[in-house]
């Protein structure tokens, strides 16, 4: 019984203690449940609002790719530019975090700067931060480039990440779970996939054992890539400097953070941008300049601004960009005593709430973290079964804030397959199997082999149906998501989170804080001490006592329950014969 | 289809476990670590008397042992119902 107790307070403690750093599917979805429209749910770029949104999470840069100069609206258009975040393995900036994105009909392709290729040690690629939530790029080829799709999938439950070649035009497509090899490609992205990588997006890796050459799709057909920023022929040699304004939470004045850097970059090389980043609130600006060497002048190469509505987040909702809190739009069903019951993440938990809310709104509420919000930007959970859907209406109002579909709009149709080669074939799908349809019963010179007969109907009875385990995966990523275990895991996480500000070399001891301002006598009394310190003597030598002899004690008494736990697998209890 | 039977019973048994208790709706602090700040200042004000890396290393070594045990009885058992093989199994 002694060493039971040792056993369940073990289990407490190390789970307690187990440093769970991993961002659950929810997270995941809160990084990109803003309040900007989603346009589609599929890989488009107003599903990344935290990359494709100059403003939140991003840092400074711009390009004058595609003429879109102030790439701060790649919202919804293909071909522009938006900003992000890229860091590297340590948490530091490394780079620009400038990040292209291709809208590509329904699909977006997000391309890392080169930059971060030069340099990079294969397997130690940069992060690419997602509103909070982080993305690390392992097994990167130093001088290739990569391209990646971030699909936010059906229950938010992952995302989905893709990498393409355009050289042998063929997809570089595996599966796998949290730290192991994951891609796939954006073929099945639009077969009615509805999840998808959820225990891969929260472990925050993704090993990509293989890189190949680069290439965009764009339009129906690959195309070359082009440079952002043109290099002129007689090159840049001088200083780059980044400019950032931020808006923080609640100010309407704009605080600048600058970063430059040295650069010596010939016609054709990529032109590298230092980062510069706002630790709070918003980058309401960005501009690139340079300064060639011997020159006062400084030469702007781009800059942009936020959209209004953008900038006024901060103010309209401070508690959401300050650093505290990750904000995501929440539906919530209010009982007649004026109680709020929470829908689930994505809505599951009111899978009719759409035709209620028509019926009598005040039945539901939506908020985006502790602000209220219009009903219609919870549309995107308008069918829960189908997962989160595309709800922007393409229009602004008065004060340019886009306008959100109605809660009863309808239920787009499931999206057509947009890859396809050069050709104009369809492209391989992610195992490389035929799209053929399967045949459960011998045909042509077959039906003369009695074999088949049996072969074949046996194949049909026992192989899964196409998209049968994704579903499956789906299902059981929804399930997990707002479980209890999950919850109970994040909990855990939250602890050890925790549990890293912990300074190890402290001496003060725990801190005594008390007034008697409760009991009504003595109002202005204050205590507030260390009475445990042990940064002098004696008290040190003692704390040194107590923790040697607290530490032999443990020692003693966990070998003896180890070993009482070992000789117990063959039953040997050490006390004589067993009853 | 028999695969796709099973795999929906599968299913539909996981979901139903993980249905069975009503779904946390986690605080914010409770996952950033926010709510357990004072738990970890007291951790730190006794790091100074107590010596947690031993704790944690006596407690995960104890409940490692009783893992394997756990683990290693399950294996006995199961090979125990292997005809031919026997053993008591417990």
């Amino acid at each position: 019984m002694r060493a039971r107790g040792w056993i369940a307070a073990g289990v407490v403690a190390v789970f307690a203690l187990v440093p769970v750093g991993l961002a659950t599917p929810a997270q995941a979805a809160d990084a990109v449940r803003s309040l900007s429209c989603i346009s589609s749910v599929t890989c488009n770029p107003a599903n990344l609002p935290i990359v494709a949104e100059l403003g939140i999470g991003s840092a400074g840069g711009v390009t004058t790719a595609t003429g879109a100069t102030g790439a701060a609206t790649a919202t919804g258009l293909a071909g522009t530019v938006g900003f992000g975040t890229v860091v590297g393995a340590s948490g530091a900036a490394v780079g620009l975090g400038l990040l292209k994105v291709y809208g590509v009909e329904e699909g977006v392709f997000i391309e890392t700067d080169p930059e971060y290729d030069s340099g990079v040690v294969p397997g130690q690629g940069p992060t690419v931060v997602l509103g909070g939530q982080s993305l690390t790029f392992f097994g990167l080829l130093p001088g290739d480039h990569r391209f990646a799709c971030f699909k936010f999938v059906g229950a938010w439950s992952g995302i989905r990440i893709e990498y393409h070649t355009s050289a042998s035009s063929t997809l570089f497509a595996s599966a796998g779970t949290a730290g192991g090899t994951a891609a796939t490609n954006c073929a099945s992205a639009y077969g009615g996939v509805q999840a998808d990588w959820g225990s891969v997006f929260a472990g925050g890796s993704v090993t990509i054992t293989e890189v190949v050459r680069y290439g965009y799709y764009s339009g129906g057909v690959w195309q070359a890539r082009s440079d952002d920023f043109a290099v002129p022929q007689e090159g840049y040699h001088g200083t780059i400097r980044t400019t950032v304004g931020c808006r923080a939470p609640g100010s309407t004045q704009l605080s600048y953070v600058t970063a430059t850097a040295r650069v010596d970059v010939e016609q054709g090389e990529r032109l590298p941008v230092p980062p510069a980043r706002c630790d709070v609130g918003i980058a309401a600006s960005v501009k690139v300049e340079y300064q060639a060497d011997g020159t006062m002048e400084w030469i702007e190469l781009g800059a942009g601004d936020a959209r209004s509505y953008v900038e006024r987040w901060p103010v309209d909702y401070p508690d959401c960009f300050n650093g505290t809190l990750t904000c995501a739009l929440k539906l919530w069903r209010v009982s007649e005593g004026g109680m709020l019951a929470s829908c689930g993440e994505v809505g599951q938990y009111c899978p009719s709430w759409a035709a209620e809310a028509k019926l009598n709104p005040n039945a539901y509420r939506c908020t985006y973290g502790p602000y209220d919000v219009t009903l219609a930007h919870c549309s995107v959970y308008r069918d829960p079964s189908v997962g989160v859907l595309p709800n922007d209406s393409g229009e602004e109002d008065e004060d340019g804030e886009p306008v959100p579909l109605p809660i009863d709009a309808p239920v787009p149709d499931p999206l057509p397959n947009p890859m396809t080669n050069p050709d104009g074939t369809p492209a391989p799908s992610p195992g490389g199997e035929s799209s053929q349809p399967r045949e459960c019963f011998p045909t042509g010179w077959g039906v003369f082999n009695p074999v088949e007969w049996v072969l074949k109907p046996m194949r049909c009875a026992f192989e899964p149906s196409e998209g049968k385990l994704e579903e499956v995966k789906a299902k059981v990523q929804q399930a997990w998501a707002g479980s209890v275990i999950a919850g109970a895991i994040a909990i855990g996480g939250g602890i050890a989170v925790a549990m890293q500000s912990v300074d190890p070399e402290g001496c003060e001891g725990p801190l005594v804080a008390f007034t008697l301002s409760g009991l009504g006598i003595m109002p202005d009394f204050q205590y507030s001490a260390h009475p445990l310190s042990a940064c002098e003597e004696p008290a040190a030598t003692v704390a040194w006592w107590a923790r040697a002899v607290g530490s032999a004690v443990m020692l003693f008494f966990a070998a003896l329950a180890c070993v009482g736990n070992i000789t117990r697998i063959v039953n040997y209890s050490g006390k004589g014969p067993t009853s | 289809m028999i695969t796709d039977w099973l795999l929906d019973v599968a299913v539909n048994i996981v979901t139903w476990f993980l249905g069975l208790i009503p779904p946390l709706d986690l605080d914010p602090s409770l996952t950033s670590g926010e709510a357990f700040q004072v738990l970890a200042d007291l951790v730190e004000g006794f790091g100074v008397w107590v010596s947690w890396p031993v704790l944690v290393v006596c407690v995960g070594a104890v409940a490692g042992t009783w893992v394997i045990g756990v683990g290693a009885k399950g294996i006995r058992a199961l090979i125990a119902h292997v005809p031919q093989v026997g053993g008591s199994g417990d």
